[in-house]
């Protein structure tokens, strides 16, 4: 009697999922996992004003695993860490799933706020990004991720 | 018989760390701007201005800088002002009026070059000279003779692009442009005309190269 | 989505950029790697010299008048005369031929047939002139004639004439002033 209450009990408590707190996204369903992009200069000749940013833009096709936080509320954030070369802005747009909007290495943003309703979401997200040109003088890789705030 | 707090704690342990494993991120690499230089020797070719946002280009139009020395004054020693067939009169860089032509001739371009730190410092406007300028019919002048005044409508201080004497035959230096400026002169060319030199039409080119490090 | 301006500006630089090549121009573009990265630009000149010949007898901005005043001691004499008014100091001027239209021709023409004074004629054979530095010989007048050989096509010569009225003996002249103009002139095929 004791022993199947006690399995009964540890049940119930798995299947009431993970307390509040911030969880990595599984984002590796998205593609291209891996791109380049070459940025050019925004003002290919050097300008009085001291304009010498470059940029670029790609598009990633994402695919969020959300089913560890179905039917929970949460915050979903789009995070780029601090580069360790030159800041760099990154600016996009969407097909309506999540929120379009901008930040700059070291900083996340909000993406989608509400209940998480389906297990995979997905969504193309075209990305502008802008650095230093001066400073940029290597390849640098922008190793972006998801991160959710359940409460 | 109370439950093991530590037993229980274990399995609540288990399934949170299911949700924090690593998983990928996208990652994308971005690769630095492309280095550039543009040199423009006379007329140019903009799309727009510089701070438009223009583009530069190539103008397959090479100019002319030429002198008919009076018969009176051939070979007198007389210096005799040189004038250009360019109209290049305003700089891309901000459209505003720089050179006097037919007077003067534009001389001016930049170098884009990312990264920062030392190396890569400048890049180097050059002039091939010929030894001379030939009039088809054996008579020759040097290009020695050829010299230039620089100077820059509303510029303070030394000229990138300064003033100068051809070295017949020679590879010489003109000036430099700094990694991710733009630098422009005006040059007034004159012919020195220390000797009398057979009739004709004496022509030459000179071969300007700007080239980064 | 991209921004068309940015894609339009992007795409005129790639169009142009493919446009750059080696030709000569005025205005030129490279894109490359740093160590390889040039751009040329050709600048032509022209200097256009005439043809001109240019000669100089006496000063250079007047004409000499050379004057004989022989005493009557020198009359009787029958020494040679020299005369003053030269640019250079008694009989000498200056002579200078310039020219880069090959060799020069030099003749004298006088403007009267003989030297005058008044109803007198005095034959302009009773003067000549000698080169004392240059290689320039003075033609004869009216009637011979100097070739300045070019080098290279270029006659530049630089020399000095004296002049000598030759007092000829057994011969008188009425009093008076006697007085002609020679004309020298330097002409080029």
């Amino acid at each position: 009697m004791i022993l199947r209450a006690a399995l009964l009990l540890v049940s119930i408590f798995v299947a009431d999922i993970a307390p509040a707190a911030t969880y990595r996204v599984d984002e590796s369903g998205s593609f291209p996992q891996q791109s380049s992009t070459q940025m050019r200069w925004r003002q290919i000749a050097p300008s009085r004003g001291g304009d010498n940013a470059v940029e670029g833009s790609t598009r990633v096709n994402l695919r969020l695993n959300l089913a560890p936080w179905l039917n929970r509320n949460g915050r979903l954030f789009l995070v780029l860490p601090e580069q360790p070369v030159t800041p760099v802005k990154v600016s996009w747009t969407t097909q309506g799933r999540l929120l379009p909007g901008q930040l700059v290495s070291g900083q996340r943003a909000l993406v989608y706020v509400g209940p998480i309703v389906s297990p995979l979401l997905e969504e193309t997200l075209v990305l502008k990004m802008e650095a230093d040109g001066t400073r940029l003088s290597s390849a640098q890789r922008l190793q972006f991720h998801f991160e959710i705030d359940i409460d | 018989m109370p439950r093991s707090h530590s037993s229980h704690a274990a399995l609540c342990a288990a399934p949170l760390l299911a949700f924090v494993l690593p998983v990928n991120a996208f990652t994308v690499s971005i690769t630095p701007g492309t280095p550039t230089v543009y040199l423009q020797v006379g007329v140019g070719a903009f799309s727009g201005t510089l701070q438009g946002g223009g583009t530069p280009g190539v103008n397959p139009t090479v100019n002319v800088v030429s002198v008919t020395v009076p018969a009176a004054q051939v070979g007198t020693g007389t210096p005799q002002t040189m004038s250009t067939n360019s109209s290049a009169a305003n700089s891309f860089w901000d459209n505003r009026v720089f050179c006097s032509p037919p007077a003067q001739l534009y001389v001016g371009g930049f170098y884009r070059r990312p990264g920062g730190g030392s190396g890569g410092g400048s890049a180097l406007l050059t002039a091939a000279v010929p030894s001379v300028l030939s009039n088809g019919s054996g008579g020759t002048i040097s290009f020695s003779q050829i010299s230039w005044a620089s100077s820059g409508l509303g510029d303070a201080g030394a000229q990138p692009f300064p003033s100068g004497t051809f070295v017949a035959g020679s590879t010489q230096t003109i000036g430099s442009i700094p990694r991710n400026e733009w630098a422009e002169s005006c040059h007034t060319f004159s012919y020195a005309n220390t000797a009398v030199v057979p009739a004709g039409t004496y022509t030459g080119t000179v071969v300007y190269t700007l080239a980064a490090p | 989505m991209r921004d068309p301006g940015t894609f339009a500006r992007l795409a005129l630089a790639s169009a142009l950029l493919s446009a750059s090549a080696d030709g000569r121009a005025a205005s030129n573009v490279d894109t490359g790697s740093p160590g390889n990265l040039a751009t040329s630009v050709d600048l032509q000149f022209n200097i256009t010299i005439p043809r001109f010949v240019s000669l100089r007898v006496g000063s250079a901005a007047s004409i000499n008048t050379l004057s004989f005043a022989p005493t009557a001691a020198e009359m009787a004499s029958s020494f040679p005369v020299l005369a003053t008014g030269g640019d250079i100091g008694g009989s000498d001027v200056t002579v200078q031929v310039i020219s880069n239209a090959g060799s020069v021709t030099l003749t004298a023409a006088t403007l009267t047939a003989d030297l005058v004074s008044g109803g007198n004629t005095m034959p302009w054979s009773t003067l000549a002139a000698t080169n004392p530095t240059g290689s320039i010989i003075a033609p004869a007048f009216n009637t011979g004639s100097t070739v300045l050989t070019a080098g290279a096509g270029i006659v530049n010569q630089t020399g000095s004439w004296r002049y000598i009225w030759s007092n000829p003996p057994n011969t008188l002249y009425g009093a008076g002033t006697y007085t002609g103009t020679v004309r020298y002139t330097a002409a080029t095929p």
